[in-house]
């Protein structure tokens, strides 16, 4: 019965303040869709970040460090410092431990995009997030040799279609005076978005890139010598070396021993990479970054209680004559105390709904936006332990700060003079 | 373009902070040799376990040179047995049983010329020697759980670090334990 009469008094005495406590309560939830929307968000890229590739075992490559490796192979960042021989990837290949390999070969771009060249083994067998493959959103993977295939992201930039013809640059950088102008590639198809760097390229065949160089061993095109569409008929083209080659095991006890097989391979010095033990080390190196971000959202959270506290003191100074009332009417010091508790509690139970609202509202609106202009792939998920603990947090530390004026009020309600009566 | 540009620079910038440790046991390369530091490799599967540990002999010992007294030689011996026979990675419930134990140690005999990195031994310049330690272990009740414990890092005082890389049914990841801590968790990244 009681507290039945102090929940009523409370939400009586939260409607007759509801233009200052609604501003309060705005500050609050935008505050605490701060805090929810940085951890929600940590989480997420975190997530999308981690899985940039999955399911692919090891790295292979030119003796390098694995960061090096990891950064030139899967998010197209750096350049590798060595090949590794055409002869080695062979016998790699031969292996019969090694399931699957995609080999990687870079150093050409389009437009400020990389080119990579590979195989079918990439489409069949490269995977990202949750064990994703990779599909096409139009056309057919490239089986010609100027056959080209376009990540999502580069069609959607430059706004290129299947059939339509591109010219590839020599070398990396934006813009590049020395283009492959003989060899005009076909787009055959475009991939769906992933949300990873694999938008952020377009794909060719090993022959392809083999194809394009003739004629270009000096480092600029030589009149005449230059492959054309007609001349590349019929023709082999067998690469050189590569630059890496991503490799899948199916036993994968045996990860650790074929790496260390591979890095002391006789042939030629390699490094062998644990794609999923470099990105977490990678991720361990931006962590700090995450932490300073949620700490300062912490700090935003904590200054809107401290923005209540004085409301609520304010406030609290213009009730001295509703207290009285109060009193009279036979409420006891701790039944006008608890008011300050529950209204205050019932505030930040408010203002997490309302968060909780914001930030799915938020998420589902942004989430095509963000991954469109920014490759990041966030969708909407149910909260994690740790997420709903935050939000808990805010209610709870709502009923810590309303102690403050709840206490004074009880104190102050006692000396009016009634407190021993109504109490009995 | 648009796209990735933020992580990119986050990455770059990653890569100039970062120096990218060279990956050991070089075909044409000297391994590398980090006194206090050691890696533990594990490889998981079902209820199988195979791990790879691998310290300077340093870490292990407290000292890397051929045994010469009596006591250092007991302390080789024990050391080498103690290796073969506990498990290096167990399940908090110790349910790991050595199937296979391999361990590799081959002490410096201190004759070599070759020059010691800057160490500061007491003894004649020498090379330094790493022990490797290889094991295949069945752990029952190892489905489905995530953690794990190691006794390296409390049998070690001489262990300052232990590098840990797992590969797990889930994917691969990576940690580090300290000197005394001896639980470590698999996540994925």
């Amino acid at each position: 019965m009681k507290t039945h009469l102090a929940l009523s008094l409370a939400l009586a005495s939260l409607w007759h303040r509801r233009k200052v406590l609604a501003l309060v309560c705005l500050t609050l939830t935008l505050s605490v869709s701060l805090l929810l929307g940085i951890q929600y968000l940590r989480t997420e890229v975190k997530q999308s970040f981690t899985t940039t590739i999955s399911g692919t075992d090891l790295i292979v490559g030119a003796r390098s460090g694995q960061l090096n490796l990891l950064l030139y192979t899967v998010f197209h960042i750096g350049d590798a410092t060595n090949n590794i021989r055409w002869s080695t990837y062979q016998a790699l290949k031969n292996d019969s431990r090694l399931d699957w390999l995609i080999p990687i070969s870079l150093g050409d771009s389009y437009r400020g995009y990389r080119v990579v060249a590979t195989d079918e083994n990439f489409l069949k067998h490269f995977r990202y997030g949750r064990d994703l493959p990779l599909a096409l959103a139009e056309g057919i993977w490239f089986t010609g040799v100027f056959d080209v295939v376009l990540g999502a992201g580069v069609a959607r930039d430059l706004g290129h279609q299947t059939g339509e013809k591109l010219v590839l640059s020599h070398g990396g950088g934006r813009t590049s005076f020395s283009n492959h102008e003989d060899t005009p590639f076909t787009v055959t198809g475009v991939l769906e978005p992933t949300g990873t760097p694999v938008d952020q390229a377009v794909y060719i065949g090993l022959a392809g890139m083999e194809a394009m160089h003739v004629g270009w061993e000096s480092g600029v095109a030589i009149p005449g010598r230059t492959m054309t569409l007609e001349k590349a008929e019929g023709r082999d083209f067998v690469p050189e070396a590569i630059t890496a080659a991503f490799v899948g095991i199916d036993r994968k006890i045996l990860t650790f021993r074929l790496q260390r097989e591979i890095n002391q391979f006789a042939g030629e010095p390699l490094s062998a990479i644990l794609p999923g033990v470099a990105l977490s080390e990678l991720w361990r190196l931006m962590g700090q970054f995450e932490r300073a971000l949620l700490g300062i959202t912490g700090f935003v959270v904590i200054t809107s209680l401290i923005g209540l506290i004085a409301v609520l003191l304010t406030l609290q100074a213009q009730r001295a004559h509703e207290i009285a009332v109060l009193r009279a009417t036979g409420a006891s010091p701790a039944l006008i105390a608890s008011l300050y508790i529950i209204e205050c509690v019932s505030l930040a139970l408010l203002a997490c709904l309302l968060a909780l609202m914001i930030g799915a509202a938020g998420i589902s609106l942004a989430s095509p936006w963000l991954l469109t202009s920014y490759g990041l792939q966030i969708t909407l998920r149910p909260l994690t332990a740790p997420e709903w603990g935050l939000l808990a947090s805010v209610p709870v530390a709502a009923a810590l700060v309303s102690l403050i004026p709840a206490l004074s009020t009880w104190r102050q309600s006692k000396t009016l003079g009634f407190g021993e009566a109504a109490d009995q | 373009m648009t796209s990735n540009k933020l992580p990119a620079q986050i990455l770059a910038a990653a890569t100039i902070l970062t120096a990218a440790p060279l990956s050991a046991n070089a075909s044409d390369n000297p391994g590398t040799h980090q006194h206090g530091h050691a890696e533990l490799q594990v490889a998981i599967s079902n209820n199988q376990v195979d791990l790879i540990f691998t310290s300077p002999a340093y870490n292990l010992l407290g000292f890397e040179h051929e045994a010469r007294t009596g006591e250092q030689e007991a302390s080789v011996k024990e050391t080498i047995a103690w290796l073969r026979t506990t498990p290096l990675v167990n399940t908090p419930e110790s349910s790991c049983r050595i199937q296979d134990a391999d361990v590799h140690y081959e002490a410096n005999t201190g004759d070599d010329d070759h020059r010691d990195q800057g160490h500061d031994h007491d003894e004649k310049p020498a090379r330094h020697s790493d022990i490797e330690v290889s094991q295949s272990l069945t752990c029952s009740g190892l489905e489905g759980s995530n953690e794990l414990t190691t006794p390296l890092t409390i049998r070690f005082p001489g262990l300052e670090h232990l590098s840990l890389e797992w590969v797990w049914p889930e994917g691969q990841g990576s940690g580090r334990l300290a000197q005394g801590e001896s639980l470590f968790k698999l996540t994925t990244h």
